[in-house]
């Protein structure tokens, strides 16, 4: 073999070899990713036969199928909703420049909820990348023992309002100590927030000393407003006055918050905490309705509320919203009875005797007279003018309809019992207003 | 010869080449692989659009038949008898499935019996309870955990019960677990007014449920005689709803002869307002051979609802609103931006197609015309619901598009419209959208709304990353109302007009 032919033939070695390369390149060149082709154990993709459709696949298909709009959108959303829960983030890498699936997607939602349970890391970077809140909140929705370090891994004052709150909430209802993690947090806003979501487990569950001594490790991080308010909140649910008892050990500008608080509470018939939002599987919906939205404030635990809060003087300050509560504008007078009426009237009389407390008393000396009108003979025995004066208003402004139609000349008799020629001069004007009005 | 030689010598070079390729297979061992499933890949996709045609096809027919079903279904009537007999059937199951799952839960307690501390177990399973991969284990860990802690401390595991809301809401959930309780253990939790009301309400339940399911109505009138008002008015209808007499004529002498008159008032009155009464043949019959007394009022609506036939519960999904394409008639009772809402996800979805790029706005628009021969004489209005549709999917090809059919004045109306109404969490992508709309939006009473959310968004945005908020902003133009308002949230106050 001569040079020219070991030469022709070493090209075409070269040539076979370059063409071999070249087909298996261009065969490689041309695959579009089969996103719906999973990985082998080795690594190596697994062939054609194996293949499923994935969901921008099925998207599309059933995209370009005829049928009813109704049709089209369950349909839609069960493929989002499957895809949520098996690959959040690749749906949302899917979404990056499309429009947010929103026709009736509620499967949809679910997205960042599975990514808090998968892979709670990618929230932030997600939220902060997009400007999205659902993902940031959503956090609170994974393992409360993964979340935490996540957030407190942000800088100092990213965490937004609220989100600690959750978090701890959640924490703590799964496990009593999970509070302990709160002595980590720097961010004074964050350990405030990370507070008062501990709080409210404590209290909602009546872990009371676990409460208290949480206030007093956290004395100096706590937000008093919330802890206040969510006391008495707590306090109004298990209707237990003597509970009360225990703000002894609270500092001074949560409990005055707090009793600020109670008093608006029992200056009403009932209260209504807003809806109680749980959570089942992941999804929130509304907790059972008995007992937990609606609290009725009974005469009882109204008196034993200003019992407790005037023997510790803690109405200093605060007489005003006392008085208010008493006499409360919108105040029912079904669920007293006359011995209640009549414990009013002593508690009214032992009340100190000093100027401040002067309205609270008037107060409750109305609220006895309102409660027992009938009682109207004992109002002479009450130890001052002014007392009187506004007793006798008050038992006759209670004289129903009934009552004034046919003892209208008693009714006036007690009015002129009034000391005070002002007041009296109004009442006998309000009264007669009343009683042609019946007549009319 | 000459030709001989030629071809040998074409020939030993093609062996030669061949030597070559098979060299470069060898060199690169994947290389065969390689080539085999880059065939196998771009077939694959073929494959696949057509498995997902397929899947598609699937699960519209399977969805055809259950509909069918649910329609038949819907359509079939029992007797109230019937009903309740069908209803007791099922309780019966259920209680065997019940029992089932106790004694299992029981089994998957014995890994817990060797664990001196059952905290923190129990504090692991509750935090990951949620977590895709072991959401049922972690749940039946959970009660298995209870299980445990209850057979060596009772007392001990219902206080821990009452500290771990976590715990109570699978709890709650789990009604077979509460059969390892007797009834005064469980009636003691309920009678406990220090314990909190959720506490005692997801106690009452399953008190309730095991004494309808027994069919222990002195049961009832004891734990009705020792109740608080709340109690007692959340427990009847509870039991009446689930209550299937064995024993009719039984139940109703405990009624009349056996119950306090204000339980027995109760008990018809709740039978009165419950569809799903107890109404079995014998109960029935002889329920009105009684003498009602002062509750005679009640006879009438009680026999209402004895006699009256029950559908199957099928319900039939919002489906069955189908539409015929094309059928104008549909339509001339709806607002036509609802019209076009709904008939473009007709047919096809044709927001979804023109996202895909696979077909045009303009193609759509005269789709739409012709589907809706009634708005013929409407078309800007026609435009407009498509812009909107539309605009979310590809903001600036969609503006492109309207531009040519709708007047400025009204492009920018829908466009404010359209931007309030978008349900987009990504304040990254609102800003894409803004920028590719018209900008010159007005700024007064019908933007207001719309202002204040992008404000919020920002201020949100800024709160956890200021640098990427202004960039964002940046990213609109100077003079759009949208971009003080971005601007207002960043720094936290109205900016400028």
């Amino acid at each position: 073999m001569n040079a020219r032919r070991w030469l022709s033939h070493g090209i075409a070695l070269l040539l076979g070899a370059a063409i071999a390369a070249s087909l298996a390149s261009n065969k490689q060149g041309e695959v579009i990713p089969a996103v719906g082709a999973e990985a082998n154990l080795n690594g190596h993709r697994v062939c054609a036969v194996h293949v499923r459709p994935s969901p921008p696949e099925l998207l599309a298909a059933l995209a370009g199928t005829p049928m009813a709009m109704a049709r089209h959108l369950a349909m839609k959303n069960e493929i989002y909703a499957d895809w949520a829960q098996r690959d959040p983030a690749g749906l949302l890498a899917y979404l990056k420049n499309r429009a947010w699936p929103v026709h009736g997607s509620h499967g949809f939602d679910r997205v960042f909820i599975e990514l808090s349970r998968q892979q709670p890391g990618v929230l932030p970077a997600y939220a902060r990348a997009n400007g999205c809140r659902e993902a940031m909140e959503a956090i609170v929705h994974g393992d409360p023992r993964v979340a935490f370090p996540i957030l407190l891994a942000e800088k100092p004052g990213r965490i937004p309002y609220g989100l600690m709150h959750d978090l701890f909430e959640k924490g703590e209802g799964s496990d009593p100590e999970f509070h302990q993690r709160i002595a980590g947090i720097a961010d004074p806003a964050a350990r405030a927030d990370a507070i008062s979501g501990t709080a409210r487990v404590m209290l909602e569950n009546r872990r009371f000393d676990d409460f208290f001594s949480l206030l007093d490790r956290e004395k100096d991080w706590l937000n008093p407003e919330r802890i206040g308010a969510g006391f008495a909140s707590a306090m109004i649910k298990c209707r237990s006055a003597g509970d009360l008892n225990r703000m002894v050990s609270m500092a001074d500008n949560v409990r005055s918050v707090a009793v600020k608080e109670l008093l608006d509470y029992v200056s009403q018939d009932s209260v209504a905490f807003g809806p109680r939002l749980y959570e089942v599987d992941g999804v929130e919906t509304l907790g059972r309705s008995l007992g937990v939205n609606q609290y009725y404030i009974s005469e009882e635990y109204r008196l034993g509320t200003l019992r407790i809060l005037t023997e510790h003087g803690w109405l200093a300050g605060l007489e005003h919203h006392a008085a208010a509560a008493i006499t409360g504008e919108g105040l029912g007078l079904c669920n007293a009875n006359e011995e209640l009426a009549a414990q009013w009237k002593q508690w009214a009389l032992d009340l100190p005797e000093a100027e401040n407390m002067k309205m609270v008393r008037e107060a409750a000396i109305v609220r006895w007279i309102k409660l027992d009108p009938e009682k109207n003979a004992e109002i002479a025995g009450l130890p001052t003018q002014r007392l009187r004066d506004i007793s006798y208003v008050a038992a006759v402004s209670s004289m129903d309809g009934w009552h004034l139609a046919i003892n209208a000349d008693d009714v006036r008799k007690l009015v002129g019992r009034i000391a005070d020629p002002e007041l009296r001069e109004q009442a006998a004007q309000a009264l007669e207003k009343r009683i042609a009005g019946k007549q009319k | 010869m000459k030709t001989t030689c030629r071809t040998v010598d074409v020939a030993s070079h093609l062996a030669v080449a061949g030597v070559g390729a098979a060299l470069w297979i060898c060199w690169q061992p994947n290389a065969l692989d390689s080539l085999h499933h880059g065939n196998d890949r771009a077939g694959a996709t073929r494959e696949t659009t057509r498995l997902a045609q397929d899947e598609i096809t699937r699960r519209v027919v399977a969805r055809d038949a259950a509909k069918q079903e649910a329609q038949v279904m819907a359509a079939k009537k029992i007797t109230a008898a019937e009903d309740a007999k069908l209803r007791l059937a099922k309780q019966q199951a259920d209680g065997l499935k019940n029992r089932q799952r106790l004694a299992d839960l029981r089994k998957l307690s014995l890994t817990y019996q060797n664990s001196a501390d059952l905290r923190s177990p129990l504090a692991e399973v509750l935090s990951g309870i949620g977590l895709s991969a072991q959401e049922s284990f972690g749940k039946d860990a959970a009660m298995a955990i209870f299980l445990e802690w209850h057979r060596r401390d009772p007392a001990g595991a219902l206080a821990e019960l009452a500290r771990r809301p976590a715990w109570l809401k699978v709890f709650e959930n789990d009604y077979p677990v509460t059969l390892a309780l007797g009834m005064p253990e469980i009636l003691k939790q309920i009678l406990n007014v220090g314990n909190t009301d959720h506490y005692r309400t997801v106690f009452l339940s399953c008190y309730t449920e095991r004494l309808a399911e027994t069919d222990d109505l002195n049961g009832l009138a004891e734990a009705y005689a020792r109740m608080d008002e709340g109690c007692r008015y959340w427990m009847l209808p509870a039991f009446i709803t689930s209550w299937i007499p064995r024993d009719g004529p039984a139940a109703v002498r405990a009624i009349f002869d056996e119950f306090s008159p204000e339980l027995r008032r109760a008990m018809i009155d709740g039978l009165r307002n419950e569809w799903n009464g107890p109404w079995t043949a014998d109960f029935t019959s002889a329920l009105f051979q009684r003498d009602f007394g002062d509750l005679e009022y009640c006879r009438s609506g009680l026999k209402e609802d004895a006699e009256r036939d029950k559908s199957l519960t099928y319900e039939l999904s919002s489906e069955s609103e189908e539409l015929v394409p094309g059928d104008s008639k549909v339509f001339t009772a709806k607002p036509l931006g609802e019209g076009v809402e709904m008939m473009l996800l007709q047919d096809r979805d044709y927001p979804e197609l023109f996202a895909a790029g696979k077909i045009g706005a303009e193609e759509i628009y005269q789709e739409m015309l012709r589907q809706l021969p009634v708005h013929a004489g409407e078309p800007e209005l026609v435009a407009r619901a498509v812009f909107k549709a539309l605009a979310p999917h590809q903001p600036a090809s969609a503006a492109a598009w309207a531009m040519t059919r709708i007047n400025h004045g009204d492009l920018i109306h829908d466009t404010a419209g359209l931007l309030e109404g978008l349900k987009d969490p990504r304040t990254k992508r609102m800003v894409e959208v803004i920028k590719s709309l018209p900008a010159d939006l007005p700024d007064g009473k019908e933007t207001a709304d719309l202002t204040t959310s992008i404000r919020y968004r920002f201020q949100f945005w800024a709160g956890i990353d200021r640098e990427s908020a202004t960039t964002a902003a940046a990213e609109l133009p100077a003079n759009h109302i949208l971009a003080r308002a971005a601007q207002g949230g960043i720094t936290g106050k109205e900016a400028d007009p």
